[in-house]
């Protein structure tokens, strides 16, 4: 389209899977605690689209983007027979990852905080928040959209390329965060932040009799001793992201140059990788990156678990053909 | 020619090819299948899982009834999650229970009724476990492979389900048997001692059916001492006893491997446990030594080790409840549904004694627990002991009149207790540090007990009621439990006794859990399971009014 200048790819799918051959927990009342069975039907319907555009194209110069889009959303509708939820990875019946009959596949339940019928808060005798005994669904890990844009500029023999990506939401459970911030460790629970930790804190909620809460408690209280250590809904964020994914800056050597050497071309470029991001619901203190994850190989999605920072890197490469 | 060969060939893959595919394929072929297992090796782990099975149940009846440490929750409805007994209904239905009914049919094929008799008292003490603390639970539908919803049963059904196993298993230990079960580790295969575990499970079953069935109850348990085949000697007590080893496999007492390491930690004792043994006497309990160790013998003044102390008493508390600290000499533990986190403590905090977990004999000597320290972990787990027969005698005597006399029992049951618990310990390799100690402080152990009988008699004696004199009794037997949650929980609830525990800190803890939530595995994977309302559900023998009955 004009010239090639323009181009849109979309795809709109809906795959089903059935019948898996699945490893299918049954109520050790059985006997046993596990069959192999060919059970259920996981729905994944998403879209895709992607745009080239290429508006600017002369001797000298040239300007490509490429804009890309995809949504994916993971639906469990049958799990076989009576069966109503599996955990997919976690820990033994509390936190991790759930498969429930009609929510998102790999949703995340864990212990939350009591709350009434209008959503307040139940507060306990100290001035705390009661935590629930079964875990809750906390939040869906899978974004629901994510984006990215290719840049690449070319004037003459410089090239100058870019990537922007954005994550729109996904819950995420963050250990780093709750260690942080439980234990205020980070400049956002500092004055400089408009964070008095001399001043006592009052949970909004309502306490036993129905009254609003009005007792207070200390600020270690209200990181360490109840949101950040006593549920795990306190560790769960939105985990949107916008990330400069990559830069590189190449200089290619003029043929008049080069044709003294015996080199047919020579390019010197330096790029970088994962050089900003921000996590824009986490606590900016934390500079939280989303891509950590802690569950290493398998299904688990969206746990996070104290992992080591990811890494920036910035290299320099020299390009020779003979 | 050469083809010819090959031809010959493939059909001999084939042939052995197709001879090694068949296979059950109901049986795993990586694992060991019925009919190739040893016996022994079964009845290994059905022992084992009993005793697991026990640990599992223990610990929480205990930390209800303030035996032990009820912690990680303010309000009662938090302290016992359907996650978290997923443990104890696995352990019980796809270990124990599974393996037991693995063994019987070939113990009886082999006529090997040894084994067989010890499968049946352990699936009745696995059945009476279940049934003391979820109530109505699945079972004749259960541990069948081609029903995955098995239903509930009727709890009074589980029961006599349970003690049809003990009848059966006393058949199973009278008949000639083609061998014994020489790898039997609780009483090495000594039948006599088999059937008397047996019969002290069903004093402990009459004892919980009292309050439905009274005329039932009594002359069960009439007939049972007629019978005098009980639990009554030390070489008789029915316990698990554990070892030093560290690993493969750690044959420690958990609760010493949880405690005992160069980090200390590990659970917190009850502070009104601690305090009832130190000071409800006016003078300490002799046993106070053996039950815990202080890591250090004063009290702390740092509110970053122990905020509590800058706290005050909760206006829920009476005058007689401890908090805190219930002594000034360093018994370090937690109030009753303290939700705190973990201070800096884990080498500061009342550790496990020597008894029953096989831990350091407290001689005043303040220092902080070590891996391997004190009898390196050689305890036990009290599931029957000769005291406890003693205590329900005495309960059953003076609630159903049965024969004997209530005091005299409670007498006898209380220097029994004594007696065991000393035993253990000097058995152990705390028992030269202890003879130096009481030597050092003039303590003589007879004089010692002797002091205490006389107290809780003369205490007996004083009593106007018979409600009192139960609640002495009660009492006793809670602590002479230590160790024994499950016996305290079903006394509780009985009951009602010990009376006045310490409330919880939260002047709004809930109503007592009277069984627990199913699991989340039973609640999750079966569609006959329905989940209670809340743990304020009672278990079929437990008649006793509904609210504020006990809290």
């Amino acid at each position: 389209m004009f010239n090639n200048r323009l181009g849109v790819d979309l795809t709109l799918y809906r795959r089903n899977t059935r019948d898996l051959i699945t490893s299918s927990p049954l109520d050790p009342a059985t006997g046993y605690t596990s069959t192999t069975i060919n059970i259920g039907q996981i729905r994944n319907e998403g879209i895709e689209i992607s745009a080239t555009i290429n508006p600017v194209k002369t001797k000298d110069a040239n300007w490509d983007m490429t804009f890309a889009f995809s949504r994916n959303t993971p639906k469990v509708i049958d799990l076989g027979g009576t069966l109503q939820e599996v955990q997919i990875s976690g820990f033994g019946g509390a936190l991790g990852n759930y498969a429930i009959v009609g929510k998102p596949f790999n949703i995340i339940k864990g212990s939350g905080n009591r709350r009434n019928d209008s959503g307040q808060l139940l507060i306990d005798g100290q001035g705390f928040p009661i935590a629930t005994a079964s875990p809750i669904i906390l939040g869906d890990p899978n974004p629901a959209f994510t984006t990215s844009l290719v840049n690449g500029f070319t004037y003459k023999s410089l090239t100058l390329d870019f990537m922007i990506s954005y994550r729109h939401g996904g819950a995420m459970y963050s250990s780093t965060a709750g260690a942080l911030m439980g234990r205020g460790l980070t400049y956002d629970t500092g004055l400089e932040a408009g964070y008095d930790r001399a001043q006592t804190f009052i949970f909004p909620g309502v306490k036993a009799d129905g009254t609003p809460n009005d007792i207070q408690v200390t600020a270690s209280d209200v990181g360490f001793n109840t949101t950040y250590f006593f549920t795990d809904e306190g560790r769960i964020f939105d985990a949107s992201t916008i990330r400069l994914q990559e830069v590189s800056l190449t200089y290619a050597l003029p043929q008049k140059i080069l044709s003294k050497t015996p080199f047919k071309t020579m390019s010197l470029a330096i790029s970088g990788s994962n050089l900003w991001y921000k996590a824009l619901h986490f606590p900016p203190g934390l500079n939280f990156d989303t891509d950590n994850l802690g569950l290493g190989v398998g299904n688990g999605l969206g746990f996070e678990f104290l992992t080591g920072p990811s890494a920036r890197r910035i290299g320099g490469t020299l390009k020779l053909t003979f | 020619m050469m083809i010819r060969n090959i031809k010959i060939l493939f059909l001999v893959l084939a042939v052995t090819l197709m001879g090694s595919c068949e296979l059950d394929l109901l049986d795993n072929p990586n694992a060991v299948t019925v009919n190739n297992a040893d016996i022994n090796y079964i009845l290994n782990s059905v022992e084992l899982g009993a005793r697991n099975n026990f640990g599992d149940f223990s610990g929480l009846g205990g930390a209800f009834t303030r035996m032990f440490h009820l912690g990680g929750a303010a309000i009662y409805d938090n302290s016992s999650s359907p996650a978290g007994s997923d443990g104890r209904w696995n352990t019980a239905y796809a270990g124990v229970l599974a393996d037991v009914n693995a063994l019987i049919p070939l113990a009886e094929k082999g006529e090997l009724f040894v084994h067989a008799g010890i499968g049946r008292v352990v699936r009745a003490m696995v059945l009476m476990n279940l049934v003391d603390y979820f109530g109505d639970v699945p079972y004749s539908q259960a541990l069948d492979p081609s029903n995955f919803n098995p239903g509930v049963d009727k709890g009074a059904d589980v029961y006599a389900a349970a003690l049809a196993d003990l009848n059966k298993a006393i058949e199973n230990f009278n008949a000639k048997s083609k061998g014994g079960a020489t790898t039997d580790l609780f009483y090495g295969g000594s039948t006599d001692n088999w059937i008397r575990a047996a019969n002290t499970l069903k004093l402990k079953l009459n004892l919980n059916l009292r309050l439905i069935n009274k005329a039932g109850a009594t002359s069960a348990i009439n007939a049972l001492i007629t019978d005098n085949k009980l639990i009554s000697t030390a070489a008789q007590n029915f316990v698990f006893k554990y070892g030093t080893n560290l690993t493969n496999p750690d044959t420690r007492h958990p609760s010493y491997a949880g405690q005992y390491s160069p980090t200390g930690g590990g659970d917190y004792q009850s502070n009104s446990y601690m305090g009832t043994l130190h000071n409800a006497k006016g003078f300490p309990d002799p046993r106070i030594r053996f039950y815990f160790y202080r890591q250090t013998i004063k009290n702390s003044t740092d509110v970053n080790e122990i905020r509590c102390i800058n706290n005050s008493k909760p206006a829920h508390y009476s005058e007689n409840d401890v908090f805190c600290y219930a002594t000034s000499v360093g018994y370090w533990g937690r109030d009753h549904l303290s939700n705190e986190g973990i201070p800096p403590d884990g080498l500061k905090r009342t550790a496990y004694g020597v008894y029953p977990s096989g831990g350091l004999y407290d001689n005043d000597a303040g220092v902080g627990v070590s891996l391997g320290a004190g009898a390196g972990g050689a305890g036990i787990r009290p599931i029957m002991m000769r005291s406890f027969v003693d205590f329900m005698l005495a309960e059953a005597a003076l609630t159903l009149g049965t024969s004997g006399n209530p005091r005299d029992l409670l007498k006898s049951a209380i220097e029994k207790s004594m007696a065991d618990v000393r035993s253990l310990a000097m058995g152990s390799s705390e028992a030269g540090k202890i003879t130096a100690f009481e030597s050092s402080k003039g303590f003589v152990w007879a004089d010692e007990v002797k002091k205490y009988v006389d107290k809780v008699l003369a205490d007996y004696d004083a009593a106007a009621s018979d409600d009192a004199r139960l609640n002495i009794i009660a009492t006793e037997y809670w602590i002479a439990l230590y160790g024994n949650g499950i016996e305290a929980y079903n006394l509780y609830r009985r009951t009602g006794k010990p009376a006045n525990q310490q409330p919880g800190l939260d002047p709004n803890v809930g109503p007592f859990p009277r069984s627990i939530y199913y699991p989340n595995s039973y609640i999750a994977r079966n569609k006959n399971a329905v989940q209670k309302s809340n743990m304020s559900v009672q278990v079929f023998w437990d008649n006793n009014p509904a609210n504020n009955f006990i809290k």
